[in-house]
């Protein structure tokens, strides 16, 4: 926190990332008035509850059927796994893919627990990380990687996302007025590292910020690192 | 004709009321069953055609744990087996009558083997309780919020019928007759107006 006291430069603090195990990442497709995805909702959230900062939680409000709660833009990442009209789905380490819902809460819990386990002690060869420096108003991510080797910037990608939790949405037919994990603010980059990437303290401030390296022709993400802010 | 039937048969019916009554930006859902008794697994093409309907209704359809955004959806139902299929009627802006045809198809056929037709409307919203300001509501029976004092009552054409006191936070329309009423209501703070439908006990 204490890079938000001031408005002079302060000295890069590597992100808490070690790089050796991979933190499995849940992606979550939906809308408010899906009748069906609360249920996967709420079940990613206790994932995320119990599991903290073990676990990435993405919640992607599609821009349908009134609701407004994600950016426009979170359609890319819907097109980019072929995601349709059809909700909820859930793609776990951008390889697994979820279509719909269990019939409780309980049921998803533990389907998608089996999921965390076998991935979390998967290690992580690439090593994502993000140098972090406050420049006046702003907030500056350098973003390296521990083995260049091991990344082919012709074809993987870098996603930052911010994500909030406690967002209101009220809407008729929505069963939920409450949302966590929703993906507030999301961008795509391709390019060499290290990358630089500057925001707004105002836009990440009491967010979850996420970046993710991704493999865009076998779609696994094959590094990650998130910070509250 | 009838083995050809056992082996390709469907019934496709409603569970609830074919009438649908909603408001605007409002939601209504309708469940259907379909239930393959053929002898084999099928697949169907279920389509809502709209003969008279909002332009900005939107229609959902959920089974099989999923949602599906759209006027039309193709389903696989085993042999055998009844799946429920829920049709939401998600409101927009507009207002209007609705007259629809929910249409099921085999996979194969051209044209449609079963409908149902649907007929309703979309009405304006009224709205006669819970929130209206952010500060003060009616929830049907008194005007509740933070801090408030009086209230004064006016009939739809402007005429002052009544002023009561707050009693324990809030404020009762037991002496108002069933009608529309706007309100002024005194809080600590401001004073905010507010319109209230009071309706039969």
């Amino acid at each position: 926190m204490s890079i938000f006291a001031g408005c002079s430069r302060v000295p890069p603090k590597p992100e808490e990332n070690e790089g050796k195990r991979q933190t499995p990442v849940f992606e979550v497709f939906g809308y408010a008035r899906c009748s069906n995805c609360p249920i996967v909702e709420h079940a990613v959230d206790s994932l995320k509850k119990v599991y903290k900062d073990s676990i990435i939680v993405l919640e992607y409000h599609l821009r349908l059927a009134g609701d407004t709660i994600s950016p426009e833009n979170v359609s890319d990442r819907a097109t980019f796994y072929n995601i349709g009209n059809a909700v909820p789905v859930t793609m776990i380490q951008g390889i697994y893919r979820i279509d719909g819902a269990e019939n409780d809460v309980p049921s998803q819990l533990s389907s998608f627990q089996d999921y965390f386990h076998s991935l979390k002690e998967k290690s992580d060869s690439v090593g994502l990380k993000a140098l972090i420096d406050t420049i006046r108003d702003s907030v500056e991510f350098t973003f390296e990687i521990d083995s260049l080797e091991n990344v082919d910037t012709l074809r993987e990608i870098l996603i930052v996302l911010l994500t909030e939790d406690s967002v209101k949405f009220v809407q008729s037919g929505a069963s939920d007025t409450l949302y966590n994990n929703v993906v507030r603010f999301y961008k795509e980059f391709s390019g060499v590292f290290p990358f630089k990437f500057k925001i707004s303290q105002y836009t990440i401030k009491n967010r979850n910020f996420v970046a993710i390296l991704q493999d865009t022709v076998t779609k696994n993400i094959v590094s990650e690192l998130q910070r509250r802010f | 004709m009838i083995i050809l039937h056992l082996i390709v048969g469907f019934v496709f019916t409603p569970i609830d009321s074919t009438h649908i009554y909603m408001s605007q930006n409002g939601y209504e859902s309708l469940r259907f069953e379909l239930y393959n008794n053929g002898f084999f697994n099928a697949s169907y093409n279920l389509v809502v055609k709209r003969n008279v309907a909002p332009s900005d209704l939107d229609f959902q359809m959920c089974f099989h744990n999923q949602c599906f955004l759209g006027d039309s959806q193709s389903i696989t139902v085993e042999a055998g087996a009844r799946d429920t299929i829920t049709l939401d009627f998600l409101g927009g802006n507009e207002t209007g009558g609705i007259d629809i045809y929910y249409l099921v198809y085999d996979q194969h056929a051209t044209t449609d083997r079963d409908s149902v037709e649907i007929t309703g409307g979309v009405g304006i919203k009224e709205r006669n309780t819970g929130t209206i300001n952010n500060d003060v509501y009616f929830d049907g029976k008194y005007i509740r919020g933070n801090a408030i004092k009086y209230a004064v009552f006016y009939s739809i054409n402007g005429r002052k019928i009544i002023e009561e006191t707050a009693k324990d936070g809030r404020i009762s329309t037991n002496g108002l007759k069933p009608g529309i009423y706007f309100v002024k209501v005194k809080t600590d703070k401001k004073t905010v107006c507010i319109k209230i439908a009071k309706e039969t006990p």
